[in-house]
């Protein structure tokens, strides 16, 4: 590392630093943001549930992790949007995959891990049919810095199976969801140095019958929201607001 | 005594010499005076003995008193011949059916009202005035016998005619005897308007059979007026079927071919059910559809299996504005739904940030609502339909909300509302331009905390507004599978005009309350939702239940019903028999969609044979403003395309529209066939008469009320000379004594 990468570095770690205090203020579980009266009684509220998957073996980082990022993530939803949030706790918006009674009410699914995983044939089936009915599904693999992301390759592989004849694929940076809210020219946020992996695993989304059912990000966007990396925070809570306001909007 | 009985069928019981009330205390007190002796002089008699003599003493005198009071029959009656009935006699079409005691209807009224008692005695009373009507009313001459026409029955200027003969007579009532079958002016608002301005009440005779033969019949055909090119319109033929058990066939054919078949389940009981069709449009221009049904079974009325519609096939789509509160799945969902449909064009608007930061979506313009919801009505007017979502009544300003109001009224655009939270806040859009638009009072929602199933009233399941509807499969019905909804609100004060079409059970004694609404405005129509979260009808269920789809795209088309564009010509009545005439009426409004009196108006009219005639359209005294007229009678049968062009100062090119006409050799009298008992009681209620069927026509002198102010004579029959009552009170006397007798008492 030369002088110059030194300095730039060190600059970016600064500048996420205070970005990161600045959302790690009060304890992640104890939401400070404006909640709505009505709750879960109004269908107009957003809940934004974490998909419980089943992996292949249980690792620290599997299905549920870091539950701090996404506490963080919608403090910053409430703070520039006015979309409605549920009241429910963590626990409340976790939904199974094959507890298909609760997916079918739930609309927007995010599901991140760092491990290798499959769908069972009726969690095939029944994800099938939540995309027809229009359900949304985030992915965010958690493991940027290593060289082979096998929750991203699992997550394509599982969701063609989920929709054959479809495939995951890049999504270029003019489209809708990089600009309906922030304009993000770049796509989601990757470190400096990590362009052959932002090659291999780019931004990517499923659409079917013109509609996208579901995105794929690659650049541990959810780490970013719970802090455990302290770059490019903000532009981690950006691309997570496009994708929820995307997500109601199309 | 069978004569007293029979009096006092008729008239009223009185005492010439003492009240009802003085009676009774007379009677009470001999009872006491006779029980005081008694108590007082037989002491130690045995019980039983006793009170006979004490009970049979006191009748006596009772009857003895009651004798004394002189009871008498009093009949009232009215001195005959002061005030005339009117007799208004039905002679259309229908009533030449043969289906009443296998005779013309017509013969069956000619039997009862010729040569009857109950004729004889309404004459006796009252001097008759006799009119017959199918299309127009006629003088008819007393006790001559009635003939059917061939005509179309118009029941409203009959009852018009009438009032204009009868002005200034002293008029009883009138009696209207008729089937009840108005096939011209058919509504029944219209009718009744008519007949309650007769300011008599009319006694409505339903001549016709009280139960119909066996009938397959098309009973309406539910369409679109117009399809995008392209698109696929769905059409709901709603096919009536009585005393024919199996099965019906509905068939739909173009001008050229067999579109498409349906199979439909019928029974014995009578029920409408409907077929829906898929039509490609892909002709442009106004296309003419025919369609059939047919059954194996025999029926009474073969002549009403058919019936014709008409749909334009356009190049431009409708457009639909629709702003948004707050990004939500309802949002989400009612935009896909218009996408889906290639009929639509949704542009629309979304707040997303917390200082009015806007999401712009489907522009067809990049400046498109730049800069917020359009300021100006010639901005507004360029979209078909407005949807309101969940967003406050303080979002708007006061001049957007005025063009919105004017956007309906004046340019006939759809206004749909969708109540939420922000939408329905502290009465925000109560105290706006748009209070008089909405189908209800603002203020009056109340939100329900439960979930409620919500149901199609008889008027959404009429319209389809979840599907196609087959009530001899009712636990099929497509609300049934439906899950029940969070966030319903209830309307609880509708307009007087409004239309309630989806309802919530509200439990125990508390009857339904409306959740979807509509209600005409001006030229256009405003329609409330007041489920704020119909996309759990898509989410909660199997993705191929197609309800939701169709219950937003008949929501849109109800609001698209009354949208036209600046020129719109209509053909009066669209089916015709041969040798009727036919109004094409053009209306014609400027740039700001005021009429336009001042344009020129030409008319092409295309007849079957290929001939085309160009006439040019009048205003009349009678038409609006901006209303010009052409009335042709057909020569031959087939269809007719019409073609209006109208030119304005100002416009660069003439606007143009087309519509077409059916004409016919049947006759559009003998479609609906049934005895229309509705209808006339209808009628008779509303101008305070009475409702008979002709089987009852005896009860009908007793029914009418003579008119008031009419004199009167009263006679009197004594009833205390009667012999029974003598014989009566020697019995009692005579059992007296023996009970005395027997009981050794003094």
């Amino acid at each position: 590392m030369n002088r110059r990468t030194f300095i730039r570095n060190s600059a970016r770690g600064l500048a996420a630093l205070s970005a990161g205090e600045a959302l790690a203020r009060g304890p992640a579980r104890d939401r400070n943001y404006e909640r709505h009266p009505l709750d879960d009684d109004d269908p107009n509220v957003f809940v934004f549930a974490r998909f419980k998957f089943k992996g292949h073996q249980r690792t620290a980082d599997e299905w549920d992790t870091l539950p701090r990022g996404d506490e963080n993530f919608l403090q910053h939803l409430a703070s520039v949007t006015n979309i409605k949030l549920s009241q429910r706790r963590w626990e409340e918006r976790v939904v199974q995959v094959d507890d298909f009674a609760k997916m079918y009410t739930t609309p927007f699914l995010f599901m991140t891990g760092q491990v290798d995983f499959h769908f069972e044939e009726d969690e095939v089936e029944a994800i099938r049919e939540f995309f027809k009915r229009g359900g949304f599904i985030y992915a965010d693999d958690c493991d940027a810095d290593i060289e082979r992301m096998l929750f991203y390759e699992a997550y394509s592989r599982e969701i063609e199976k989920v929709l054959p004849g479809h495939k995951m694929e890049a999504l270029p940076y003019d489209h809708e969801l990089f600009h309906c809210f922030y304009d993000i020219p770049d796509g989601s946020p990757w470190n400096y140095g990590e362009e052959s992996l932002k090659a291999r695993y780019p931004d990517a989304a499923l659409f079917y019958e013109g509609r996208m059912v579901t995105f794929l990000t690659g650049s541990d966007v959810h780490c970013r929201w719970a802090l455990r990396r302290r770059d490019h925070n903000r532009e981690a809570l950006e691309i997570g607001t496009n994708i929820v306001v995307y997500a109601l909007t199309h | 005594m069978n004569e007293a009985a029979h009096a006092l069928g008729e008239g009223s019981f009185v005492f010439r010499q003492m009240t009802p009330g003085m009676l009774a205390v007379c009677i009470a007190a001999v009872a006491v005076f006779v029980g005081a002796i008694y108590a007082l002089q037989l002491g130690g008699h045995r019980r039983f003995a006793k009170a006979a003599s004490y009970a049979l003493r006191t009748a006596v005198l009772v009857a003895i008193l009651l004798v004394l009071c002189e009871p008498v029959l009093r009949k009232e009656e009215v001195i005959p011949q002061q005030s005339f009935l009117v007799h208004v006699f039905d002679t259309s079409g229908s009533m030449g059916i043969a289906d009443y005691e296998k005779k013309p209807r017509i013969d069956i009224l000619n039997a009862a009202t010729l040569d009857s008692d109950t004729r004889r005695e309404l004459d006796r009373l009252y001097g008759p005035l006799e009119f017959a009507f199918d299309g127009q009313l006629t003088a008819h001459k007393t006790h001559e016998p009635l003939a059917a026409s061939e005509n179309l029955t118009d029941l409203a200027s009959a009852f018009r005619g009438v009032k204009t003969q009868i002005a200034g007579l002293p008029v009883s009532g009138a009696v209207l005897y008729s089937d009840g079958n108005p096939t011209v002016n058919g509504r029944t608002e219209e009718i009744v308007e008519a007949a309650t301005a007769l300011e008599v009440p009319v006694y409505c005779v339903g001549s016709g059979p009280k139960v119909s033969g066996p009938d397959v019949w098309i009973d309406k055909v539910v369409h679109p007026e117009q399809a995008v090119k392209g698109a696929v319109a769905t059409v709901n033929v709603l096919v009536g079927t009585r005393g024919i058990p199996g099965k019906v066939t509905v068939t739909l054919r173009d001008a050229e071919r067999q579109l498409d078949e349906r199979e439909l389940s019928s029974s014995v009981k009578e029920q409408v059910t409907s077929a829906a069709f898929q039509v490609h449009a892909d002709e442009l221009g106004v296309n003419g559809y025919h369609v059939t049904v047919a059954t194996a079974g025999e029926e009474s009325y073969p002549w009403n299996n058919e019936a014709d519609f008409f749909m334009a096939t356009v190049e431009e789509r409708q457009r639909i504005l629709y702003v948004e509160g707050y990004p939500r799945y309802e949002y989400r969902s009612l935009r896909a739904a218009f996408e889906d449909d290639e009929r639509f064009q949704v542009t629309s608007l979304v707040l997303v940030g917390s200082q009015s930061k806007t999401y712009r979506q489907g522009l067809s313009d990049p400046n498109e609502l730049r800069s917020g919801f359009p300021d100006t009505e010639e901005e507004l007017f360029k979209y078909d339909v407005v949807v309101i979502g969940d967003v406050s009544a303080g979002y708007f300003k006061t001049v957007q909300l005025m063009a919105l109001r004017e956007f309906v009224r004046k340019k006939g655009g759809g206004l749909l509302f969708l109540g939420g939270e922000n939408s329905f806040a502290a009465d925000g859009f109560g105290r706006t331009p748009l209070a008089d638009v909405l189908p209800f009072a603002v203020s009056s929602h109340a939100r329900l905390e439960d979930e409620q199933f919500v149901l199609p009233t008889p008027e959404g399941i009429e319209r389809g507004i979840f599907g196609p509807y087959d009530p001899q499969h009712a636990e099929d019905a497509p609300w049934e599978a439906l899950p029940p909804l969070k966030g319903v609100y209830t309307l609880n004060s509708l307009k007087p005009g409004a239309v309630v079409l989806c309802r919530v059970e509200q439990g125990l004694g508390e009857g339904d309350a409306p959740v979807v609404a509509f209600q005409r405005y001006g030229r256009g129509t405003s329609l409330i939702c007041g489920i704020s979260g119909t996309w759990q009808w898509k989410f909660q269920v199997p993705s191929d239940n197609p309800s939701y789809s169709a219950f937003w795209k008949e929501m849109t088309l109800i609001l698209l019903e009354q949208s036209a564009g600046r020129i719109q010509v209509k053909a009066t009545p669209s089916q015709v028999s041969l040798g009727s005439e036919v109004a094409v009426g053009v209306s014609v409004y400027d740039r700001t969609f005021q009429p336009d009196p001042m344009a020129t108006v030409t008319v092409d009219v295309e007849t079957p044979s290929g001939e085309t005639h160009t006439v040019p359209a009048h205003q009349t005294a009678d038409t609006p403003a901006g209303t010009f007229q052409y009335s042709l009678t057909p020569a031959e049968t087939g269809l007719y395309h019409v073609t209006a062009r109208s030119q304005t100062v100002g416009d660069e090119k003439p606007l143009e529209h087309r519509c077409m006409f059916v004409v016919r050799e049947d006759q559009p009298e003998l479609r609906d066939v049934k005895l229309n008992e509705a209808l006339l009681t209808r009628v008779a209620e509303a101008t305070h008469g009475r409702y008979v069927h002709l089987s009852e026509y005896e009860h009908l002198p007793q029914a009418i009320e003579p008119r008031e102010g009419s004199l009167r004579h009263v006679t009197e029959k004594p009833i205390w000379d009667r012999p029974a009552i003598l014989y009566g009170l020697l019995g009692l006397l005579i059992g007296e004594w023996l009970i005395r007798r027997i009981g050794n008492m003094a």
